[in-house]
């Protein structure tokens, strides 16, 4: 019968721990670095108007943006941007011009619209 | 070495290799899904309801060994947009939380696949534990709710010492559920300033 083995000490076992937990994490900053470097932006909140060439979103601070959607954009849940309407929840991946409008690259529609 | 002795260590290497296959596909599915853009994942996720998608992002983010992946921004974005902080941090700690739970079940996997000096390890830690039972629970909690790191180490650890499925669980989720929350707020607040510091 082989004899029991002896446990790492409790301080050995701890630090041995903090230091994969703590590479790990810096993993994941890495990576979450990586999803936020994309050249693309993420816009969400409730479309105020819809015109011929895209929609005015605002976030729940009030802030309105000026939305474009290219005749290329991803739209999900709607077949067209016109479809939209006031008071509906849209989630936005895109691109911010010089001119300060938002340009779309995929739009998806929300069911729930925002906390009044 | 007689053959008596050869025959269990055998069993024993191919239990570890097992084990260490068991672990590096975890972490290789881990890297694989991190480095998937959160977009791909919304479109494959296809939920139209917010807080089923953020349930179903933090349960993919509990599946891999990276804290938060994929859903922070997402989560931080759809608060910034006017959504119930509560309600997006309640969703995703459920799905964080069901997701950690299948480190639970590797954990109880591994146990006996571990060195000696490991198993004997987490034996002593289990016999620490015994001694101060109630501090587990807020230990836990407290750990869930301020911890920027994963989950997985803390219910793999306690899964490998026998530590109760719920008791290990309810506590983190608790926690976790915190941590969102003050997350979908700091993306109501502050989101432009976080997303302009990439």
């Amino acid at each position: 019968m082989s004899p029991k083995a002896k446990p790492y000490s409790l301080g050995r076992t701890i630090a041995v721990g903090l230091a994969i937990a703590a590479s790990f994490a810096i993993l994941s900053l890495f990576f979450l670095y990586l999803q936020a470097r994309g050249n693309l932006q993420r816009l969400a909140g409730e479309v105020v108007a819809v015109s011929q060439v895209g929609v005015s979103v605002q976030n729940a601070r009030g802030d309105i943006t000026a939305v474009t959607v290219p005749l290329d954009a991803e739209l999900h849940g709607m077949a067209s941007f016109r479809e939209l309407e006031p008071g509906q929840h849209v989630m936005i991946r895109g691109r911010i011009l010089d001119d300060g409008t938002f340009e779309v690259d995929r739009m998806r529609t929300l069911t729930e619209g925002p906390v009044r | 070495m007689t053959a008596e002795g050869i025959a269990p260590r055998r069993k024993r290497g191919r239990k570890i290799t097992s084990a260490a296959m068991a672990i590096g596909a975890y972490i290789a599915i881990s890297i694989a899904v991190a480095s998937f853009p959160a977009e791909d994942l919304i479109d494959a996720v296809g939920a139209t309801n917010a807080y089923v998608l953020m349930f179903s992002l933090g349960m993919i983010g509990g599946f891999t060994t990276f804290t938060g992946i994929p859903y922070h921004l997402v989560l931080m974005s759809l608060a910034a947009s006017g959504l119930s902080p509560v309600a997006l941090g309640v969703s995703t700690a459920m799905g964080v939380m069901l997701g950690d739970s299948t480190m639970y079940l590797v954990g109880s996997k591994v146990k006996s696949s571990m060195p000696p000096r490991i198993e004997a390890t987490i034996e002593h830690l289990a016999e620490r534990m015994a001694r101060h039972p109630r501090l587990v629970p807020p230990a836990l909690v407290t750990y869930g709710a301020v911890s920027p790191f994963s989950n997985d180490f803390v219910v793999a650890s306690l899964s490998m010492i026998g530590y109760s499925y719920w008791r290990t669980i309810l506590p983190l989720a608790m926690g976790n559920t915190l941590y969102n929350i003050a997350l979908a707020y700091l993306g109501l607040y502050a989101y432009d300033a976080i997303v302009d510091w990439f």
